[in-house]
C-alpha cells in the first residue's frame, strides 16, 4: 500500500528531502497539466511514511486513509508516472514553493 | 591534541559477549584523520582504572558515550575523571541525545552532543584547539564562560554555562555523504579481548568478529523504537564504498565473521543486490556475515535473500514484534503477518538461518494478544526466537504513552537493562504479573518443544559452547542474583 500526495499539496518539497527511495517527484511548475503538485511513484514507494509528518499542509496519506473527496488522487499519482512525465532531473529549490 | 574516548562499563545480564563500540570507533577515526593522538578506553575490557589512564594519558578532551542503562555509569566516570584532571568532558550517545538537559546540567559534564557525533566532535576539537592556542591551560570552566561565547556556533550541542543557564544550540544536519567518513578505527581497541554480538560461526570466543555499518537511520517510525531520535532521512553508503571496507576487514584484519549493524539495511533493495554482486565478484563471500539487528520483512524478496546468501549471508533477523494484527497496526510497523510469513519462508528456502524478534507487553496488549504472539513465533519457527519485554525508552512514542496513561515500574536508568525478566511498566489491565508470566511462557513454549530440543542438541555449537549456554539459561531463570552482580559491577568504576 503506497502513500499518496493529495491535491492539498502546495509544493513545499520537504517530502523529497526525506524520501529514502527517491520516489517523490515534482510536476514541472511550468507544466500546465502536472505543474500543481508533487507525485509519489506507487511502484517504488516502500510505505515508510517518512514524508507524512514533514508535509506542512498535511497533504500526504497512506492509500487506505485518503480523506473523503480525495480518492481519485491515488490514480493521479500513478498516472503521472504511467502516462505523464515521470522521473526527471529536477532542481528542488527551483521547483518548490519559494520560502 | 590528545583525545580520550570512553565506553563506560555496560554488560547485559543475559550474556557476557562484548564487541567494539562502533560509535567510538568512528569518532576515533575522524579524530585520527584530524591529526589527534587518540586513546579508546572501553571499561568492559580494560584492566586499568579510568583514573590511572587519565593520569597517564593526560587528555585535552574526553568523550564518553552512553545509552540509557549506561548513563549513570557515564556520569560516575566523568566524576572520576574530573577528580584527577580538569579536562572538558563531552557526553554523547542515544540517552543524552534525547535528554540533553539532564546531562548538560550535571557539574561533571561540560558538553552534550546530540545525535550523530562525528562532525560535532570534530568541530568541538577544532574549537578547543583554537582556544588552547591563546590559552594553553584553558580549563573546562573557561570554555563554558558565558562571556567567552566559544561554543555559540557549534551545532548539535547542549551545555551549561558558568552562570547556570543551559544552552541548546540548533541541531546539526545529518551527514549527507556517508562515503566521506573514514572506516571505524579498530586499531585503537584491544580486539583480542572482544567476542562478538551474534556468532555466525561455531567458535563464539576467539573468532575475529567485526561490525560494519552500511546505512544509518530508519525512515519508519515504530512506536517502541528510539530511532525517532535520529534524522528521518535514511542514508546509505554506496556499495563500492562498503566493498572497500569489507575487503579491509577480511584481507587486512582477518575477519572471520562480519556483523552488519544497520537498523534498516534493505530500504533500497537495488543497493544490497549490487553489494552482493560485488562481494561475489571480489571473492569475499567465503566470510559469513549476518544482519544483527534484522531487516524489513516486506522489502526482503526471495531474489534478494538468495543473492545475499550467495554473497555469504548466513543469518538474518526480522522484527516481527507481534502476532496480533491490531497490535501490529498500533505500533506503526507498517507490515502485516502474511508478509512476515512469506519472508521467513523465503529465507529458509534459500538456506538462511533466521531470528525472530518479538515483543511481549506492548501498550494495549491482553493475555490473548500475547498468546497470539507466542503462537506466531512457534508457527514461524525461526532458529532463534528473541522475546523482549516491552521497555519504554526515553525518546520513543511508547514512553510518552506510558507516561500519560500508565505507570513506570523502573525508577532508575540503571534498571533499563533489558532481558532481565521484570516488567517495566503497567497500564490498565496490562499488569506486571501478566507480562512477566507470558514472557516466561513464551521462552518455555518456544524452546521446550520436542523438535526444538532435538534441533538444539544436534547443533555443533551447542556442544562447543555448552558452558555459555547453561550460564545463559541460569541467568534467565534466576535474574535476581544476576541483577545484584550487575549492579555491583557497574558501580565499581
Amino acid at each position: 500500500m503506497p502513500h499518496v500526495i493529495s491535491t492539498l499539496c502546495t509544493r513545499e518539497g520537504d517530502c523529497v528531502e526525506v524520501c529514502p527511495v527517491d520516489c517523490i517527484v515534482p510536476g514541472d511548475k511550468n507544466d500546465p497539466v502536472w505543474g500543481k503538485y508533487f507525485y509519489i511513484d506507487p511502484d517504488t514507494c516502500i510505505d515508510c511514511g517518512a514524508c507524512v509528518p514533514v508535509c506542512p499542509p498535511q497533504a500526504i496519506f497512506p492509500l487506505e486513509e485518503l480523506p473523503p473527496g480525495h480518492e481519485a488522487d491515488a490514480e493521479m499519482n500513478a498516472r503521472y508516472f504511467r502516462e505523464g512525465p515521470g522521473y526527471w532531473d529536477f532542481n528542488l529549490e527551483e521547483q518548490r514553493r519559494p520560502r | 591534541m590528545r583525545v580520550l574516548l570512553v565506553n563506560p562499563r555496560f554488560r547485559l545480564p543475559i550474556d557476557t559477549r562484548t564487541t567494539p563500540h562502533l560509535g567510538l570507533a568512528y569518532l576515533a577515526a575522524v579524530s585520527e584523520r584530524r591529526g589527534d593522538e587518540v586513546m579508546v578506553f572501553d571499561a568492559d575490557v580494560e584492566d586499568e582504572s579510568i583514573v590511572d589512564v587519565v593520569r597517564r594519558f593526560e587528555p585535552h578532551l574526553v568523550g564518553i558515550t552512553a545509552n540509557t542503562p549506561q548513563v549513570k555509569q557515564a556520569w560516575r566516570t566523568a566524576q572520576a575523571i574530573k577528580s584527577v584532571l580538569d579536562v572538558p568532558i563531552v557526553l554523547g550517545g542515544p540517552h543524552p541525545s534525547v535528554l540533553a538537559e539532564e546531562s548538560a546540567s550535571r557539574p561533571e559534564v561540560d558538553i552534550v552532543v546530540r545525535g550523530e557525533g562525528e562532525e560535532t566532535w570534530l568541530e568541538l576539537s577544532a574549537t578547543l584547539e583554537s582556544a588552547r592556542q591563546t590559552a594553553p591551560q584553558l580549563t573546562a570552566r573557561e570554555l563554558l564562560d558565558p562571556q567567552a561565547h566559544l561554543l555559540d556556533e557549534v551545532l548539535g550541542i547542549s551545555f551549561q554555562t558558568a552562570d547556570g543557564n543551559v544552552h541548546h544550540n540548533p541541531a546539526r544536519p545529518p551527514i549527507a555523504d556517508l562515503d566521506s567518513l573514514p572506516w571505524p578505527a579498530y586499531h585503537y581497541f584491544k580486539m583480542e579481548r572482544y567476542t562478538n554480538l551474534q556468532p555466525a560461526i561455531d567458535a563464539v570466543d576467539g573468532a575475529r568478529s567485526f561490525s560494519i555499518l552500511t546505512s544509518r537511520g530508519c525512515p519508519y517510525r515504530c512506536t517502541y523504537c528510539s530511532q525517532s531520535i535520529m534524522p528521518q532521512k535514511w542514508r546509505a553508503r554506496s556499495p563500492e564504498n562498503i566493498l572497500q571496507e569489507w575487503r579491509h576487514l577480511v584481507e587486512e584484519l582477518g575477519a572471520q565473521e562480519i556483523g552488519v549493524l544497520d537498523d534498516s539495511a534493505n530500504i533500497r533493495v537495488d543497493r544490497l543486490m549490487r553489494l552482493s554482486d560485488l562481494l561475489i565478484e571480489h571473492h569475499l563471500n567465503h566470510v559469513p556475515w549476518i544482519f544483527v539487528n534484522g531487516i524489513r520483512a516486506d522489502l526482503a524478496s526471495k531474489e534478494l535473500l538468495a543473492r545475499m546468501k550467495q554473497a555469504g549471508l548466513k543469518r538474518t533477523a526480522f522484527g516481527v514484534e507481534s502476532g496480533d494484527p491490531e497490535i501490529l497496526r498500533s505500533i506503526n510497523k507498517r507490515i502485516d503477518m502474511d508478509t512476515i510469513r512469506r519472508a521467513f519462508k523465503n529465507a529458509k528456502e534459500v538456506g538462511l538461518e533466521t531470528i525472530g524478534f518479538f515483543i511481549i507487553g506492548l501498550p494495549g496488549e491482553t493475555e490473548e494478544t500475547m498468546e497470539r504472539t507466542i503462537r506466531f513465533a512457534c508457527e514461524l519457527d525461526p532458529l532463534i526466537a528473541n522475546f523482549s519485554m516491552m521497555t519504554p525508552y526515553p525518546g520513543t512514542k511508547v514512553y510518552e504513552i506510558v507516561q500519560q496513561h500508565g505507570r513506570m515500574l523502573v525508577k532508575d536508568w540503571d534498571e533499563y537493562v533489558f532481558f532481565e525478566g521484570r516488567a517495566r511498566y503497567e497500564m490498565g489491565a496490562l499488569t506486571a504479573e501478566l507480562v512477566e508470566r507470558k514472557w516466561r511462557e513464551a521462552y518455555r513454549r518456544f524452546y521446550l518443544r520436542p523438535h526444538r530440543i532435538l534441533r538444539t542438541l544436534l547443533r555443533k555449537d551447542f556442544w562447543i559452547n555448552w558452558r555459555r549456554t547453561f550460564r545463559l539459561a541460569y541467568r534467565t531463570l534466576f535474574p535476581r542474583r544476576e541483577r545484584e552482580d550487575l549492579r555491583k559491577a557497574i558501580e565499581s568504576v
